[in-house]
């Protein structure tokens, strides 16, 4: 992983990472990588991808509304709390 | 060059449920901002989202109104990005395997006759909450009361040759939807959205020209609208020569026209992945059967069976399937034993009309009357035994609506019982018979329509409450045949 | 101060409290007065609150003197991993990315030890997101062992682990995604229960990685650890991967869990990376297994050795998932810096060195190009490990094994290395990737005193026969399992 690319990937991940850190970053996540490459030796040609511990089933709820009681709003926990409203600047649309 | 436009529309429409998708909270529109939240659609750290199962239900019942096939194990999938009304940084949403695929939708066209337009797939997933952004300050207010609602989006196979296809398509997918109980389908009120994929071709081209996606379509008048400009726009930009950009655009209401957004970064990577919260759910063939079998019927099946079985007209039907909560009434008024033809009549007419009016617009909602479907039926039934004439029923009906009062106590009130009493009503007779000698003199000459004229002026003597058959009769007992 | 039979035994402790031989009152100041003498030196709590403690130990013994006496834990106290959300008391996961934040509710497992009149004693330190195997990723500094303090307590539930070795606490629990309960267990020389996925309920534990991330008990003996277990085991309809079946209770105290066991032995879990002690310590327990009547089977489990990448990738990627909700809009600090852009990325800078790291890797692993030969090969992999697994199954009833490589290592020995860091789960993230249960409990020390703990890994369901068949083993080892009078290597 290069400089660049670890530029793109903190960019997704919404991460600010300064030029030596990424320096620094590109040149760890290589590393842990090529660690990982070993994989490559795994025979996996039709196997099925376990994104699971196997066989779980997801339950369903009944559709009943009830609503969260809490001594404080919510949104109080926000630092950004403007009334009900959550604050954050200013979304371009 | 002559070009066509190819339209696509992708909607999305909110399940008609109690609570939230993954939560109890809340799913109704409105509310004070922020009042219907809780741990898990605030993305309290810990929370953990478990699918509500009406929801499910619904999403089926659209893949079967719209003759989807069904996966009867499904998973769901994480869609990451960032958005500060998307609290969790990501949606949960399905990717590659959607409940629901390859369905159709027939409607009809202007010209007459009908097209079936294909539905691609439609999948489950989570509204986002709802950024708000007051004028003149640099900030944004988020409300995530809409967080974590049910919705399906829905997403049809640019099957469309024109804007009055893509009005018609979509105003038949309402109805459907509606007819199958899966969302109230408003626009208003935001539980009906729709973007439209839209590109044009020289006319007799197979390959499909550069496609551009507009959002913020919020009312049904302007698909058409913003299809149209869009058309427009595309079509002058190839005769200028100049290339269409791939790219999302924001219809703008007031100006009629869209502009292009602002692209969100990185929407090319949401890095789908199965979300790890959420096993496999077994849909199962047995839930899918039974929701089939037990699938609201539709409304092209409801005016089929009221045309073959009840002898309606096309124009009744069509009145009578507009709205579900219209077609039900219709059907419980036949139900509790009036004529089909006669409670047609009587809802097409009166209730209908008052509806109109009083709401002031043609979305009647049927479903907020004051009277019941056997009231209803045991005013016509009064009408019958001559204890109400024609136009008193009506003004009869008329109170009932308005009021809540039954159809006795409402005539009643209203004064308006016929007077059946033979010997109340001789008097009467005797003395128009009387007064008005001259017509009497014209019915005795042989003019048979005089006795029309003294019915009338006896109706106005008991103030239109006489029982004109019985009055008739009566005078036709004194005096005798025409010319006698 | 508590008598040494009761300062050794939560089981024996709530007897106590129970027959009103003790006050809920005398155990909470006896263990607040060891945690004010020691836990400077041992750094296992992030927040304690005492006045709070002490309130809820007098309201529990109020609740005896009104002849209430039901509830497992009544009167013990229990420290909590700081990443399991507590309803008016700080929880932070060890991050600078949750300073301040009190979450307004507490998980499913805290809502069954206040019910089951157990005492939250306070909130133990953690690798930040309980991402490391040290304890050395806290922001608030790191946990030291209290059998040597210079040397790491493991982790990630390290503070926990040294809370109870140092006798902090007769319990506490932690969370292990890929052994973060049984490997600081194994260092800090106490039991240590990984349960079946989905034995346990997550609702209410700061997601790491969903499907592997497990809430367990750690105590100082296998009895005590059985006892947290029944009390948080159980099915909770808030988490979609909670299972039905309840935890066996009676079975996981059971005698005699020895006689015929058929023990999995595999070769790769003897190999030269396994430091000689250790392997020495393990293979008494298994000659001690065989002279109780167990017998060995000989196995062979090849994928071990690509657990750790597997591994790695699938919870880097639901890790960068995950972590993606701590934006600063709803909760938690907030670090404004021009537009929103800034706001996400100068809060998300809290984030320590290693949670960035994993983030990154994850965020690259699911992206768009890589998915397929990253996370979804990883996902196979894991297939294919829960299949092997499943067929060692077949020839016998639990494997046995050490829990880590070495015993506790130096602060700082590893910390820069983050290859040779993951290393240290070579033994515990295999359980995990198939949602086995699985269990450390000591099996000697080192020379030089550090403790040695011995794995038991069983297959899906089967906790109540790994506590009994470790319970019978630690009566064989016959070791002295007390906390320490006071931490070592000061």
């Amino acid at each position: 992983m290069d400089v660049r690319e670890a530029q793109k990937i903190a960019g997704l991940s919404r991460l600010s990472l300064t030029e030596a850190e990424l320096t620094r970053m590109a040149g760890q996540l290589t590393a842990i990588l090529g660690y990982f490459q070993k994989l490559s030796e795994v025979p996996t040609d039709g196997v099925a991808p376990a994104s699971h511990p196997a066989d779980m089933r997801s339950p369903l709820r009944p559709d009943v509304a009830a609503p969260f009681v809490t001594k404080d709003p919510l949104v109080q926990l926000s630092r950004g709390a403007e009334g009900e409203l959550y604050r954050v600047p200013r979304v371009l649309e | 060059m002559e070009l066509e436009p190819v339209i696509g529309l992708e909607v999305h429409c909110q399940l008609a449920t109690r609570s939230k998708l993954f939560c109890r909270c809340v799913a109704d529109f409105g509310g004070t901002p922020n009042s219907r939240i809780c741990p898990v659609c605030t993305a309290q750290p810990g929370a953990l989202p478990v699918l509500n199962e009406q929801a499910l239900a619904l999403a089926l019942n659209a893949g079967l109104a719209l003759h989807c096939t069904i996966r009867d194990q499904i998973k769901f999938d994480r869609k990451n990005y960032y958005y500060p009304d998307l609290p969790k940084g990501y949606q949960i949403s399905q990717f590659d395997e959607p409940l629901c695929e390859w369905g159709e939708l027939e409607f009809e066209l202007e010209k007459g006759g009908t097209k079936v337009a294909k539905i691609r797939r439609i999948h489950m997933e989570e509204d986002a909450g709802k950024a708000l952004h007051p004028d003149g300050a640099n900030v944004s207010l988020v409300d995530l009361n809409r967080a974590g609602v049910p919705l399906v989006e829905i997403v049809g196979m640019p099957d469309l040759c024109s804007p009055a296809e893509a009005s018609a398509y979509l105003q038949t997918l309402r109805r459907t939807l509606r007819f199958a109980g899966v969302s109230e389908c408003d626009m208003e009120k935001g539980s009906l959205r729709c973007d439209a994929n839209i590109s044009v071709r020289p006319k007799g081209q197979e390959k499909l020209g550069t496609k551009v996606e507009v959002k913020n379509i919020n009312s049904f008048k302007n698909v058409e609208r913003a299809l149209m400009f869009e058309i427009a726009r595309q079509s002058e930009m190839v005769a200028r020569g100049e290339p269409i950009v791939q790219e999302t655009r924001s219809f703008r209401d007031t100006e009629g026209s869209t502009i292009a957004m602002r692209k969100k970064e990185d929407a090319h990577d949401y890095r789908y992945f199965p979300d790890p919260d959420l096993p496999l759910f077994d849909v199962g063939r047995n839930r899918i059967e039974q929701a089939r079998a037990a699938l609201p019927e539709g409304f092209v099946a409801k005016r089929r069976r009221y045309q073959a079985s009840w002898g309606l007209t096309d124009y009744d039907t069509r009145v009578l399937t507009e709205e579900p909560a219209t077609a039900l009434f219709f059907e419980s008024v036949v139900a509790a034993g009036l004529s089909p033809k006669s409670a047609a009549n009587w809802i097409q007419g009166e209730v209908l009309a008052f509806l109109g009016e009083t709401k002031g617009s043609t979305k009647s909602d049927i479903s907020e009357l004051k009277i019941t479907a056997t009231e209803l039926h045991a005013l016509v039934q009064m009408e019958e035994r001559g204890e109400l004439s024609h136009q008193a029923a009506k003004k009869v009906l008329r109170r009932m609506l308005e009021t809540g009062v039954d159809a006795q106590n409402s005539a009643v009130a209203l004064d308006l019982l016929q007077i059946r009493d033979s010997g109340a009503l001789a008097a009467t007779i005797d003395e128009v018979i009387s007064t008005e000698t001259k017509v009497v003199a014209d019915y005795r000459g042989g003019k048979e329509t005089a006795l029309n004229a003294l019915l009338g002026r006896a109706m106005r003597a008991t103030k239109g409450k006489g029982d004109p058959n019985l009055i008739r009769e009566l005078l036709l007992q004194k005096l005798g045949k025409p010319g006698s | 101060m508590l008598p040494p039979e009761l300062s050794r035994s939560a089981t024996a402790l709530a007897a106590a409290i129970r027959s009103g031989h003790v006050r809920a009152r005398d155990a909470a100041d006896h263990f607040l007065a060891r945690i004010a003498r020691h836990d400077g030196a041992v750094h296992a709590f992030l927040h304690l609150d005492p006045v709070q403690v002490r309130a809820d130990a007098d309201a529990i013994d109020a609740r005896i003197a009104r002849g209430d006496r039901t509830g497992a834990l009544l009167g013990v106290p229990v420290a909590i991993k700081d990443n399991l959300c507590t309803r008016g008391l700080p929880t932070t996961c060890a991050s600078q990315i949750l300073v301040g934040y009190t979450p307004p509710y507490d998980a499913h497992v805290i809502e069954r030890i206040k019910a089951a009149g157990g005492v939250i004693l306070g909130k133990t330190n953690l690798d930040e997101f309980a991402m490391g195997a040290s304890t050395e990723n806290s922001s608030f500094g790191a946990s030291r062992n209290p059998h040597d303090l210079k040397r790491v307590p493991g982790g990630s539930s390290g503070g926990s682990a040294a809370a109870v070795a140092a006798g902090f606490a007769p319990l506490a629990l932690g969370s292990d995604t890929g052994g973060s309960v049984r490997q600081p267990a194994a260092l800090c020389g106490i039991v240590g229960h990984r349960p079946t996925y989905g034995a346990v309920s997550r609702y209410g534990l700061i997601a790491f990685a969903s499907s592997l991330d497990q809430v367990g008990p750690m105590a100082l003996n296998v009895e005590d650890c059985t006892l947290l277990m029944d009390v948080i085991a159980g099915h909770d309809e808030r988490d979609s991967t909670s299972r039905a079946g309840a935890f066996d209770g009676v079975g996981a105290r059971r005698d005699g869990a020895l006689t015929g066991l058929r023990i999995g032995v595999p070769a790769e879990y003897h190999s030269d990376g396994v430091d000689a002690e250790v392997r020495a310590a393990v293979q008494r327990v298994e000659q001690l297994a065989v002279a109780a009547g167990a017998r060995l089977v000989p196995l062979a489990l090849p994928l071990t050795e690509y657990a750790i990448p597997t591994y790695y990738l699938v919870v880097t990627s639901e890790a960068s998932s995950n972590l993606a909700r701590f934006d600063g809009v709803r909760y938690g600090p907030r670090d404004e810096a021009g537009d929103l852009a800034g706001m996400y990325g100068a809060t998300r800078r809290r984030f320590g060195d290693e949670v960035k790291r994993r983030i990154m890797l994850g965020t690259y692993a699911l992206s768009s190009g890589y998915y397929d030969a990253y996370y979804k090969k990883a996902l196979q992999v894991r297939q294919r490990i829960g299949e092997e697994f499943a067929k060692a199954f077949e020839q016998c009833d639990l494997v046995l094994g050490p829990t880590t490589p070495t015993p506790a290592f130096p602060l700082g020995e590893k910390s820069d290395d983050p290859v040779q860091m993951y290393l240290c789960d070579v033994f515990t993230a295999p359980a995990p990737l198939a949602g086995l249960p699985a269990l450390s409990i000591p099996c000697g020390r080192s020379k030089s005193g550090l403790p040695i703990g011995v794995q038991l890994q069983g297959p899906s369901g089967a906790d109540a026969r790994l506590l009994a068949v470790a319970r019978a083993l630690e009566r064989a080892l016959a070791l002295d399992l007390s906390p320490l009078e006071s931490p070592r290597g000061a």
